[in-house]
């Protein structure tokens, strides 16, 4: 069940969900989400010395060769990202943002955004109940024009999900909870996934 | 607690380790091959100061309260290891180095705007520097005096004040408050006055001994004016440091250029207290309710040891001040210049504990809600039908205020004496269960997300700001 303003407001009220900083309150609040906007913090990826992800590296070797695939930059308040036509990188929302166990969410973007081109999220835009911390924006520019993103734009919106019941193992304290606990971006962690070590140990036998 | 102090103080240097290790990574990748072995060099100089450390931590956990002797020689011995630490800082300009956050920026723009208008400078440069120093320069003068001394004539003469901070301390704002300091010595204009004030300077001082007044005049203007500007967190910065140095020459000790740290940190106490500038702690710890009385007594008990046992050649030139004339001509001064009515309500004490409920749980502290006004709305809210004007009336009670500059930063430095630095020593000095090198993993985590959150907090606030028009 997809909350309407009066339970999202309640949720609110009564510290359930948390979004802060709360801008304008009245503005962001919509009939079915809260919009939420564009942080200072971009990490986009460096290609000039990667030909491709080398899962036959070892955990530590891989982890700095998707350390080395991307570079972070912190904008100022009024200064802004330009991202161009095509071009891709993870930004992440001004707000922190938690959820209690029975309410998951989905992040989306605004259609004034949607409009000139602007993907927020490429495929992973679901949350899950208990998570905390800021949300990662996968932003791609689909549009033609390059885009002005100044942080503290409302790019995006949240709608919330309410569960038949409560979780029994939140996100936060489920084992392999990457992202939580975030201010800004991160990188992708795959090689934390279980699969990785099933195919490490494959490549490594296949080379004997 | 037993040896309290001396506890801190191992946590305080462990901290500087981990953020040297922090910055050494942060810079370094794997696409930068070329630096490897450097940074290895340095993370294994790192390795033994540390190793140094973990054997005073052993030695601290084994010895009942120190007597007099065993303090001094221990505080003699951290202030040791942390000046090893700070030669060590000075060879960071052997590695690639990056510019400075723009958090930093804007934490210097919310100073300056403190000043009036015809008195502010429009910017402020900020340098990372491989000294583990805080200090201000005239970036023109300098270049200009290179020049002139090679008899190339300077081509410009405009100003470029600009405010140097360790490159360790670049993403860790609690210790950016002695920036603020440092904008004081930008303010050429009312030093200028405060000098020329016949309550300060009377004729009768001349030469040396006038020069020497009034660098400390304008020392002691520069730390009113960051006290002003940031609360009890600026003396709670300023005492860290000189706590963890006065093993070596006590704080009683003057020079040329600067008074001593016992006058600037009882100057600085008198100031807040005469202004009831105090910021309460969740429960008092040591007898002490509030931020920088914490910090004072731990400095004034500290001196007691050095006082004893320290016999070093004092200065002798050292003016005789009246220190009421003294911090009352400045007090006005810095009163008058800095537009901030800066007297703590029950209202402000309300503020902050709310922050530091949401800071201890990992919430960043850019805004702050009006609990009250939220409690009433929540029992107000009808549990079923809910009409326009009752969502209406709870959104605006949702609205949250944004929080300022030294509300963020004393939160701050709150949450690290609650919270930081008990769980630090509890993990240091009673857990027998994970090594050495587990302990500073975990203390580095939590410094790192601190930090994440207080820089988060002061861009989000500033946008808050920009965004409310």
């Amino acid at each position: 069940m997809v909350l309407s303003d009066k339970e999202i407001v309640r949720e609110l009220l009564n510290e359930k969900i948390i979004v802060t900083p709360l801008l304008r309150a009245k503005k962001q609040i919509g009939s079915s989400s809260i919009d939420v906007r564009l942080g200072t913090e971009f990490r986009y990826i460096k290609t000039a010395k990667q030909s491709h992800f080398d899962l036959s590296l070892t955990i530590r070797e891989i982890r700095e060769q998707v350390d080395s695939y991307s570079e972070v930059v912190h904008m100022q308040p009024m200064q802004p990202f330009i991202l161009h036509p095509n071009d891709f990188v993870l930004a992440s929302t001004l707000e922190y943002i938690q959820l209690p166990p029975g309410i998951a969410g989905r992040l989306e973007g605004r259609s004034t955004w949607g409009r000139t081109g602007l993907q927020v999220h490429s495929t992973a835009g679901f949350i899950d109940p208990g998570f905390k911390g800021s949300l990662t924006y996968e932003l791609h520019n689909m549009g033609k024009l390059p885009l002005p993103l100044f942080p503290g734009i409302r790019i995006g919106q949240i709608s919330f999900h309410r569960m038949e019941t409560d979780v029994v193992e939140d996100y936060t304290k489920k084992e392999g909870a990457k992202y939580a606990d975030t201010t800004g971006t991160k990188n992708p962690l795959f090689y934390e996934d279980y699969e990785y070590g099933v195919i490490q140990k494959f490549l490594a036998e296949r080379r004997k | 607690m037993e040896n309290q102090i001396e506890k801190i103080l191992c946590i305080e240097v462990l901290e500087k380790i981990s953020r040297m290790r922090r910055y050494l990574f942060s810079h370094y990748s794997s696409s930068k091959t070329e630096g490897k072995e450097v940074v290895g060099l340095f993370l294994n100089s790192l390795n033994a100061i540390q190793g140094n450390l973990e054997s005073l931590i052993k030695y601290i956990k084994s010895t009942d309260q120190f007597n007099p002797y065993e303090k001094a020689t221990v505080s003699r011995r951290i202030s040791n290891v942390f000046l090893t630490f700070i030669q060590l800082h000075e060879q960071l300009q052997l590695i690639y180095g990056e510019w400075v956050r723009p958090e930093t920026h804007t934490f210097l723009n919310e100073i300056l705007e403190f000043f009036p208008f015809e008195r502010r400078q429009s910017k402020i440069n900020v340098v990372l520097t491989n000294d583990y120093m805080f200090f201000e320069s005239n970036l023109t003068w300098l270049f200009s005096a290179i020049l002139n001394n090679n008899d190339i004539a300077p081509h410009s003469a405009e100003e470029n004040p600009t405010v140097f901070l360790p490159k360790i301390d670049h993403d860790n704002p609690l210790n950016w408050t002695i920036l603020a300091h440092e904008c004081g010595h930008t303010d050429a204009k009312g030093i200028e006055k405060l000098l020329s004030n016949p309550k300060l300077l009377s004729t009768e001082i001349t030469g040396n001994i006038k020069i020497i007044f009034e660098n400390w005049v304008e020392e002691i203007y520069c730390d009113l004016i960051a006290t002003k500007t940031l609360g009890p967190a600026y003396l709670a910065s300023f005492c860290t440091f000189v706590l963890l140095i006065s093993g070596i020459e006590g704080n009683e000790l003057s020079n040329k250029t600067h008074p001593s740290n016992v006058l600037r940190i009882n100057l600085i106490q008198e100031y807040l207290e005469s202004r009831n500038i105090k910021i309460p702690l969740k429960t008092s710890i040591g007898g002490n309710s509030d931020l920088s009385s914490y910090y004072y007594f731990m400095v004034e008990n500290y001196n007691e040891t050095s006082r004893k046992y320290l016999n070093p050649d004092s200065f002798q030139d050292s003016p005789n001040i009246d220190t009421t004339v003294l911090l009352d001509t400045i007090s006005e001064e810095v009163d008058d210049i800095i537009n901030f009515n800066f007297t703590l309500t029950k209202e402000d004490f309300k503020r902050i504990d709310s922050l530091k409920e949401r800071l201890s749980k990992g919430i960043t502290i850019a805004s702050f809600q009006d609990v009250e006004k939220l409690r009433e709305a929540q029992n107000r809210y009808p549990k079923e039908k809910v009409e326009l004007r009752d969502l209406n009336e709870a959104k605006e009670s949702l609205q949250e205020r944004r929080a300022k500059l030294w509300e963020i930063i004393n939160t701050g430095w709150i949450n690290k004496i609650e919270n930081i630095i008990p769980s630090a020593i509890q993990l240091f000095f009673e857990n027998e269960e994970c090594l050495f090198t587990e302990k500073m993993e975990i203390l580095s985590n939590v410094l790192q997300k601190n930090d994440s959150i207080l820089l988060k907090s002061i861009e989000s606030s500033e946008i808050f700001k920009i965004m409310e028009g």
